[in-house]
């Protein structure tokens, strides 16, 4: 087990890769009761292509690690959700674009939903007819976000940036895409990206973690796990140019809303991404937020309103800008950000200072989350960043990286998305 | 005279400080006081722009600073809370819990007022934040159709008046009605301030004396908690919109308040009927039947109200509503696996142990106890749940009654 302790954040965590392959954090939180762990794996909404070394393609309806979320809380003896509530503690899964993670939190011992969390996920159990059952409920879920208009409006924009990659499918895929979906495919599905050696077990508790350690060495030394063949997203050809330039989606809704999106080229490394997502976070929390001086007339003409917002989204195969709000003045929008974008002229040195202080409290605050600590620390593990080397990253930024990154930005390749009336 | 409540903790990484003051649920001034909250979060005479409280707020790195009005019961709460990090994390040596108590005393004691009256453009904000907010809630159809059951059910009670439908009664509040909702916030409503942290008693003593000493002398006057009364009304009310998926609010009375001794049992009644995946509404409309991806019941715990929510096909209606009546006789009749009332007592346990780490929960409790007049702990509440058996579950449940289901029935252009 290794140690890691950051004097500056005053944090201390453990990690040791087992003899199977899973790598597990621990976490420590002293005189909290309450424990939290997640197992997870990067297999996401994104992986429906996937090739092995041989080049071996397997190829997945969309929606397929949705489903597949959905169905690991099946056991032939009792329903694992039951079995954590017996315990005392709340389970529960989510699964975004690019990773699916099965968490669960106690105040009370935390060891026996921890063996129960480790065993579930390590033992898929389906059937045909629970398989068809469940197709209804997830029919049912993908129905309510389709109904709510903030999820349609990016969906849809997402939908006009991209003309092959998987962005343009739901996480969840749609009801033909579900309703087709088999036992088998389930089956391969899982063999591929639940082997140990592709998944991370994070937890974070006030027990000694070397007692944690123990326990879970236990688990798994118990356990056999056939070889599979590694695999990851297959690469596709997707055209430089955006899809669809402009859409309007009719939904019952009093206030409009819009996107105005941006297709970037892809970035190579993680590092690459964590330092250039910075940086365009820096540039638009300046120029897109009350620290510029234009911001209250474009509310007081009410062209954007509190729920104007923006996301920066630097993927493994994909970069994406968005820029979206709910108003009655999609024109006026749109020339907003376009005109805002062209005037865009750099920060000063001040600027910078005061907004990394800002991000610096921010992670502070992360910290006494133990639901925020599992998600960064698993979703930098799988971009292959260490947990505080993004904050660290952030504090080295200068003015010409943040030059440097909004030259990436092609004001062309732009989407243009409205759910309205 | 107003109440200071320390509540030190070395676990978290923040200073927390939060001033709440509590009025009597009076209808015809929400919406004013709605508006001054939007209006006081936003503006005061020192920080007469966003930008300039932006910067402030980034001097303190990255410290927050938030002004709300929410309705719990009968009441109407106006919180104000802004958090800063530890200065142990700060290269620089500034006074941040002194910076956080005048930063809250600029926006409580000084708001940007001429001559007695908000700045116009101010207002004009502020009521369109309002609006924005409601009109959002409308565009969610599943919050609208909780919306509209809790109008219906609770017509003339308080409960009725917590939701607005009515986006034209903000637009009607008048800025002297604004003025006279803020002298009404600073001399007459109960005033009780609660700082969590790291922080040593004196220091936080003086700030306070310093920056936030208020003038209302009130104190016990109004407390949230009242029994919703069962009216008799059409059981089934339905309202037809253009959606793929239709969604079902059911109001329930239950005669019991947050304070009652039986709030325990009704506690765990909540759980067995729709709080876990084993409870009954999960397991027969989701697991069995494969009817709905959501479907819950919750408290309203100061109404003494119950409610269950879902949403579902719109063919599926009438079966969903009658296997949500027979949840409901199952819970009456004591239906239900013994072993449940063990498992929803262990999970309420967890969850109020898990409470105790949890910053708002921390406050939320210590404001129940003022308010109350109390000094329950979560130890306390554990011990009360740990003695509720079935007997009492089952009681409790038959004096739940049902006021109305409100359905927003989906309809599609091909249906």
């Amino acid at each position: 087990m290794i140690k890691h302790y950051n004097e500056r954040f005053d944090e201390t965590y453990y990690t040791k890769t087992l003899e199977n392959g899973l790598q597990v954090v621990l976490w420590e939180k002293k005189n909290f009761d309450k424990s939290y762990f997640m197992m997870a794996t990067p297999l996401g909404g994104l992986d429906l292509n996937q090739v092995d070394e041989a080049n071996n393609t397997y190829e997945f309806p969309a929606g397929i690690a949705h489903f597949l979320e959905h169905k690991m809380f099946e056991n032939e003896e009792a329903d694992v959700m039951d079995l954590f509530s017996q315990m005392g503690a709340n389970v529960n899964a989510f699964t975004s674009y690019s990773e699916t993670a099965y968490y669960f939190s106690t105040s009370e011992d935390c060891i026996e939903p921890l063996h129960l969390l480790l065993d579930f996920v390590q033992d898929l159990q389906i059937s045909e007819e629970s398989v068809e059952k469940e197709k209804g409920i997830i029919i049912q879920e993908l129905e309510m976000y389709q109904q709510m208009s903030e999820v349609r409006l990016i969906n849809e924009s997402l939908n006009s940036l991209y003309t092959n990659h998987p962005l343009i499918y739901d996480i969840g895929g749609d009801n033909e895409s579900v309703s087709s979906i088999t036992k088998q495919q389930l089956e391969e599905c899982y063999a591929l990206n639940y082997h140990p050696s592709k998944m991370i077990l994070v937890g974070v508790c006030s027990l000694d973690s070397a007692v944690v350690m123990k326990e879970i060495e236990a688990n798994q030394s118990k356990k056999q796990f056939p070889k599979c063949p590694q695999v990851v997203r297959a690469s596709f050809d997707e055209p430089t140019e955006i899809c669809v330039k402009e859409k309007t989606i009719v939904m019952d809704v009093g206030m409009p809303r819009v996107c105005v999106s941006y297709k970037l080229d892809k970035l190579n490394s993680a590092k690459e991404r964590n330092l250039y997502e910075w940086c365009f976070k820096i540039i638009f929390d300046y120029y897109f937020s009350s620290l510029n001086s234009e911001y209250q007339t474009w509310l007081d003409k009410e062209i954007i309103n509190t729920s104007f917002n923006f996301e920066i989204d630097f993927g493994d195969d994909y970069s994406l800008i968005m820029f979206y709000t709910e108003t009655k003045q999609k024109e006026s929008f749109v020339s907003l950000i376009k005109e805002v974008l062209k005037g865009i002229k750099g920060l000063d040195e001040s600027t910078l200072i005061q907004l990394k202080n800002r991000y610096f409290g921010m992670s502070i605050n992360a910290l006494n989350s133990h639901q925020q600590i599992a998600t960064s620390y698993m979703r930098g593990y799988f971009m292959g960043m260490d947990f505080f080397e993004s904050i660290e990253d952030l504090e080295s930024i200068t003015l010409s990286d943040i030059n440097e990154a909004f030259a990436l930005l092609d004001t062309e390749r732009c989407s243009i998305v409205e759910v309205s009336k | 005279m107003q109440k200071l409540k320390i509540i030190r903790d070395d676990r978290f990484k923040n200073i927390h400080v939060q001033v709440r003051m509590i009025a009597k649920l009076e209808e015809e001034k929400i919406n004013a006081r709605m508006i001054l909250a939007y209006l006081m979060n936003e503006v005061s005479k020192k920080y007469d722009t966003k930008q300039k409280l932006s910067n402030e707020l980034d001097r303190l790195y990255g410290a927050s600073y938030h002004a709300s009005s929410t309705i719990v019961g009968a009441t109407q709460v106006f919180i104000f809370k802004t958090k800063t990090i530890h200065p142990k994390y700060m290269k620089n040596n500034i006074d941040l819990l002194s910076a956080q108590c005048e930063l809250l005393s600029e926006f409580i004691m000084r708001p940007n007022m001429i001559d007695g009256s908000f700045n116009s453009e101010n207002i004009e904000e502020a009521k369109r934040n309002l609006k924005n907010s409601m009109q959002r809630m409308f565009d969610d159809p599943s919050s609208y159709c909780m919306n509209k059951a809790l109008k219906v059910a609770g017509y003339g009670q308080p409960l009725g008046c917590s939701v607005s439908d009515d986006l034209n009664k903000v637009d009607e509040v008048t800025a002297q009605e604004i003025y006279e909702a803020y002298q009404e916030l600073i001399t007459n409503l109960q005033v009780d301030i609660q700082v969590l942290g790291d922080v040593e008693k004196d220091a936080v003593e003086e700030c306070i004396h310093k920056y936030l000493t208020t003038t209302s002398e009130v104190r016990g006057e109004v407390t949230p908690d009242y029994r919703m009364k069962y009216v008799e009304m059409d059981k089934h009310m339905e309202e037809v919109k253009p959606l793929s998926q239709s969604y079902l609010t059911s109001v329930y009375t239950t005669q019991i308040s947050n304070r009652d001794e039986q709030y325990s049992a009704l506690r765990i009644a909540n759980i067995i009927f729709g709080q876990i995946p084993s409870s009954l509404l999960f397991q027969e409309l989701r697991e069995k039947e494969s009817l709905c991806y959501s479907v819950y019941s919750a408290l309203n715990p100061y109404d003494a109200v119950l409610l269950v929510a879902t949403g579902v096909d719109t063919i599926n209606i009438d079966k969903t509503k009658k296997l949500i009546d027979v949840q409901l006789t199952r819970m009456k009749n004591g239906e239900f696996d013994d072993n449940l009332v063990p498992v929803a007592k262990k999970m309420l346990i967890n969850s109020l142990k898990s409470s105790k780490d949890d910053v708002n929960a921390i406050f939320a409790l210590e404001y129940r106890n003022t308010l109350f007049g109390i000094t329950d702990s979560v130890d306390d509440m554990i011990t009360k749940i740990a003695s509720v058996n079935k007997k009492d579950v089952v009681e409790i449940m038959k004096q739940v009654e049902l006021v109305t289901t409100y359905t927003v029935k989906g309809v599609q252009e091909d249906d």
